[in-house]
């Protein structure tokens, strides 16, 4: 099964090398979308059918933060698996986004097949 | 305090330029005059790359890095996977990117339980003469090497008598 991947991040740049990271890692990826920022993300998915939310926590407009938060907040989207990627390592904050309904973590830099490995295990588990 | 943010910055570069970038950086052991020229980027490169992130937490301050044009635009291409050149947008766009995984990794190695925030990554062009003038007074300089050419990265703390 293919899934429709939503990359969010205010770096073009990064959202280039995600996608790039994503397609080489062989995971199993159907479209791809992309949004600069959380507000930019709301829109995607209110138009767009989506499997999987990768996403940056800094970033102008609306952080990650606050789009998890929105997401937790509306039906139709609270159960999309969210994945942070993220510069960030401090434990205080990523427990506090664990508590909000992020599945995972991937701490910049990462290899794309650590990138695989955690969406893999995301959308098998998100079957059951 | 200083030597300890000074490994987890070196630990970060390190490992964010080999993982992300592919390439090796080699760091130069040389202590700086703040009078001198040391520690500024390769001066056979007429232009260079000066991108700095703010940060906030227990210590404040912000991270610079400088480099070579010419090393960013090997950087870019490694980083972005292309055979072609690189826009000059998606140069700095991958400076920024590059500063803030520095930064945020280094406190992450730094101390994991703080919460440090990060502000927005800029990245500007400079000529030498303007990268020598930025490069003054920092708190700690680190020089390294790759392709042959020299990259700087730099650390401010603002005091903060409040903070300790």
């Amino acid at each position: 099964m293919a899934y429709n991947v939503l990359i969010v991040d205010d770096s073009q740049t990064m959202r280039k090398v995600i996608l790039k990271s994503l397609t080489l890692s062989g995971f199993d990826m159907g479209d791809y979308f992309e949004a600069g920022n959380g507000e930019e993300a709301l829109k995607v998915l209110n138009s767009q059918w989506v499997d999987l939310i990768l996403t940056d926590l800094n970033m102008p407009v609306m952080n990650g933060m606050e789009l998890i938060q929105k997401l937790k907040e509306n039906p139709t989207f609270q159960g999309i698996p969210v994945v942070l990627i993220t510069t960030e390592g401090s434990e205080k904050r990523l427990q506090e986004l664990f508590d909000l309904g992020v599945k995972e973590y991937i701490q910049k830099p990462f290899h794309p097949e650590t990138l695989r490995d955690v969406l893999t295990r995301i959308m098998e588990n998100s079957h059951d | 305090m200083i030597d300890e943010l000074r490994k987890a910055a070196i630990q970060a570069a390190l490992n964010i330029f080999e993982t992300m970038f592919f390439t090796f950086l080699e760091l130069v052991e040389a202590p700086k005059s703040p009078e001198s020229s040391e520690g500024l980027p390769d001066e056979t490169s007429d232009t260079f790359l000066l991108t700095e992130i703010p940060f906030k937490g227990d210590l404040d301050g912000a991270l610079r890095l400088f480099l070579p044009f010419s090393l960013g635009e090997s950087l870019a291409m490694n980083f972005l996977g292309f055979d072609d050149e690189v826009t000059e947008p998606q140069l700095l766009d991958m400076a920024s990117e590059l500063s803030n995984m520095i930064c945020g990794n280094l406190f992450s190695h730094y101390d994991k339980t703080a919460v440090y925030v990060l502000g927005s990554p800029i990245t500007e062009k400079l000529s030498y003469s303007e990268a020598l003038t930025r490069l003054k007074n920092s708190d700690i300089d680190m020089e390294f090497e790759t392709e042959g050419q020299k990259l700087t990265l730099q650390l401010h703390i603002v005091p903060n008598i409040e903070k300790g």
